[in-house]
């Protein structure tokens, strides 16, 4: 590359720099402070830094739920109750998807018919389980009942129709 | 340690497409920090969803097989002599250019360290329910064996939005052996630390060494930014492509180098493949870039990028639109009935960006600073480049206006879903906005000039 300066710009008024560097400043103060006021975030780096191991996050959990519930074959999961402080849809579709991540290429149906989900009403509470012919032919090895007990959202029911 | 030798495959494929764009120039590190990362993460998930395509799953042969071929690259480029060379950094340049690689590295921990202790996959239901099950999907089978893309239980994970950062991921996991989300997370935080370089050595270029790292810093350490890295969203790669595609459409109006259409075209193919509003941004920087390049050579350079980058695209959109959509479709609504009979609509949204404008916890005086330096620059309006900017912004910002006009689905809900990802994805527009006019006020010392100038188009050319 040419070491030729073109284009090279007038020495720029001092009153010019002042007023930039002013403004640079109050930008980065303006994108510094937040993080100290963003109580989530800063609060999560804070506990990374300072806590023991947290353990599994809620992923690793469901996975590993897996392994012990249904190591092998699809699964049918239910749900009955959902907390009733308004986080229901979330946890719902965020049990479905991380069922659904933590078993594939297996698959987990919620009913009979499967067909798209996409917000929590595709998640039907209380579904009937399926006949065995069904649940044969689906190679359905575990049924998964989800719902609240003492105040924690979990697997409260489960069955095994192959055995 | 898979982690950091998935990180070296990156950097070497990155390095190599440097090196082949650059030819025996001299570039600045920040620049080859910052393209490598974009370049490497890019040209290594591409190779591995073309691969993928032809029916190869991701694996260390494959993937090793693309590393191994970039060093092939880079030892005949050096036996020519045409390996690209580091610029040497200037005496006064040093503390800033210090201050700057330390806190983007400071930064990049912060983001590892939340992304692996609390984060990712865990924060957001996209991280696992798009990228995650993707990732696992392409790393497990070839894409036309995939069930997740023909089982109607899976449209959940919008089965035609784009593959790119799910091979990132897979990219990861062959190291690994397994889909193993820890080893995934090292790809956002090289998105993350690449987009920081990258954007320094855009400011550097313009800006005098302080001010480049200062206004570089307050990018990457935006706490949308931060966060949004930590929670595995495809996001964060797409700032970084859309920060490389608009440096390069920049780079491309003030000097004339063909080798920033170049650029254009990776970052441009990459951005297509990330999300689906990458290929109407791509498209919206195209066409403006098309319409400000003066003269007729110039101006073919451009369409031939544009073909190129069309050709890189088009056999992986074309497998995507084969997927059966399940959801309900943005298109049936883009016609002027539906709009007319939903101008309510865009109070709405009018209110909404305005409110997420002014959200200082997430955004602190990011999108008032164009405002500022467009009144206390003026002198960049002179300038082609600048007009692209604003336009490439204002554009932008239109098209995602438009898509809550015609949305589907619940509107409230959408805004609440997306706006502050959509905002995310215009923090590299404003960011060169910014070096654009700031160089105004605080040049660098001297403007290198271009390598090798492009033959200059008359006036009749353009006739």
């Amino acid at each position: 590359m040419s070491d030729t300066p073109v284009n090279t710009p007038a020495p720029a008024a001092r009153w010019r720099v002042v007023v930039g560097t002013v403004l640079l400043l109050g930008l980065a103060v303006s994108v510094v402070v937040p993080h100290g006021r963003s109580r989530g975030f800063m609060r999560l780096s804070l506990q990374s830094l300072t806590s023991p191991d947290p353990g599994p996050n809620a992923a690793e959990r469901v996975a590993t739920a897996y392994t012990l519930y249904a190591p092998e074959g699809n699964v049918y999961l239910r749900f009955r109750d959902l907390p009733a402080d308004g986080s229901q849809d979330l946890t719902a579709l965020s049990y479905y998807y991380r069922s659904c991540y933590a078993i594939y290429p297996r698959r987990v149906y919620v009913l009979p018919t499967p067909g798209p989900v996409q917000v929590r009403e595709d998640l039907p509470l209380d579904a009937p389980i399926p006949d065995a012919a069904w649940l044969r032919e689906h190679d359905i090895r575990c049924v998964l009942t989800l719902g609240m007990r003492d105040g924690h959202f979990g697997v409260v029911d489960q069955e095994f129709p192959g055995l | 340690m898979t982690a950091i030798v998935a990180s070296i495959a990156f950097v070497v494929v990155g390095i190599t497409l440097v090196a082949l764009v650059e030819r025996g120039r001299t570039v600045s590190g920040a620049a080859l920090i910052g393209h490598s990362l974009g370049l490497g993460l890019s040209g290594m998930a591409g190779g591995l969803l073309l691969l993928s395509l032809l029916g190869l799953v991701p694996q260390p042969l494959s993937a090793g097989g693309i590393c191994i071929a970039g060093i092939l690259t880079l030892w005949q480029l050096k036996r020519r002599q045409q390996l690209l060379r580091l610029a040497a950094v200037p005496p006064a340049a040093r503390p800033a250019g210090s201050t700057m690689a330390v806190g983007l590295v400071v930064a990049s921990l912060v983001v590892a360290l939340v992304a692996m202790r609390h984060g990712f996959m865990d924060a957001g239901l996209d991280a696992i329910a798009i990228w995650g099950l993707k990732a696992k999907a392409v790393y497990l089978a070839p894409l036309r064996d995939a069930p997740v893309f023909r089982a109607p239980g899976f449209s959940f994970s919008h089965l035609q939005y784009p593959l790119l950062v799910a091979f990132q991921l897979a990219a990861a996991y062959v190291w690994a052996g397994s889909p193993h989300v820890a080893t995934g997370q090292v790809v956002f935080v090289l998105a993350y630390g690449g987009m920081g370089a990258l954007a320094y050595a855009a400011a550097r270029e313009r800006l005098r060494p302080w001010p480049a790292a200062i206004l570089a810093l307050a990018l990457a350490w935006l706490p949308a930014q931060m966060q949004m890295a930590c929670f595995g969203y495809a996001d964060t790669f797409f700032v970084l492509a859309c920060l490389g595609n608009a440096w390069a459409a920049w780079r491309y109006l003030e000097h004339g180098e063909r080798r920033d259409l170049v650029y254009f075209a990776l970052y441009g193919a990459a951005l297509a493949l990330t999300k689906t509003e990458g290929l109407v941004t791509v498209a919206i920087h195209g066409t403006l870039l098309l319409a400000l390049t003066p003269g007729r050579r110039p101006r073919l350079a451009v369409l031939a990028a544009g073909a190129v980058l069309l050709a890189a695209i088009a056999p992986v959109w074309l497998w995507l639109l084969s997927i059966p959509a399940h959801e309900p479709s943005f298109s049936q609504n883009l016609n002027v009935a539906f709009i007319g009979a939903n101008t309510d609509r865009l109070g709405y949204i009018l209110r909404a960006w305005f409110q997420q404008m002014t959200t200082w916890r997430y955004w602190g005086g990011w999108f008032f600073l164009p405002l500022v330096v467009a009144v206390l620059g003026p002198a960049a309006w002179r300038r082609r480049g600048t007009w692209w900017l604003w336009a490439a912004l204002l554009g932008q910002a239109a098209f995602y206006c438009l898509v809550y006009l015609i949305t589907p689905r619940d509107l409230a809900w959408h805004v609440r879903d997306s706006i502050g990802r959509l905002f995310l994805h215009l923090t590299p527009l404003v960011f060169l906005i910014a070096v654009a006019h700031l160089s105004d006020l605080m040049p660098a010392a001297a403007v290198p000039a271009p390598a090798e100038p492009e033959p200059a188009d008359d006036a009749a050319d353009a006739g």
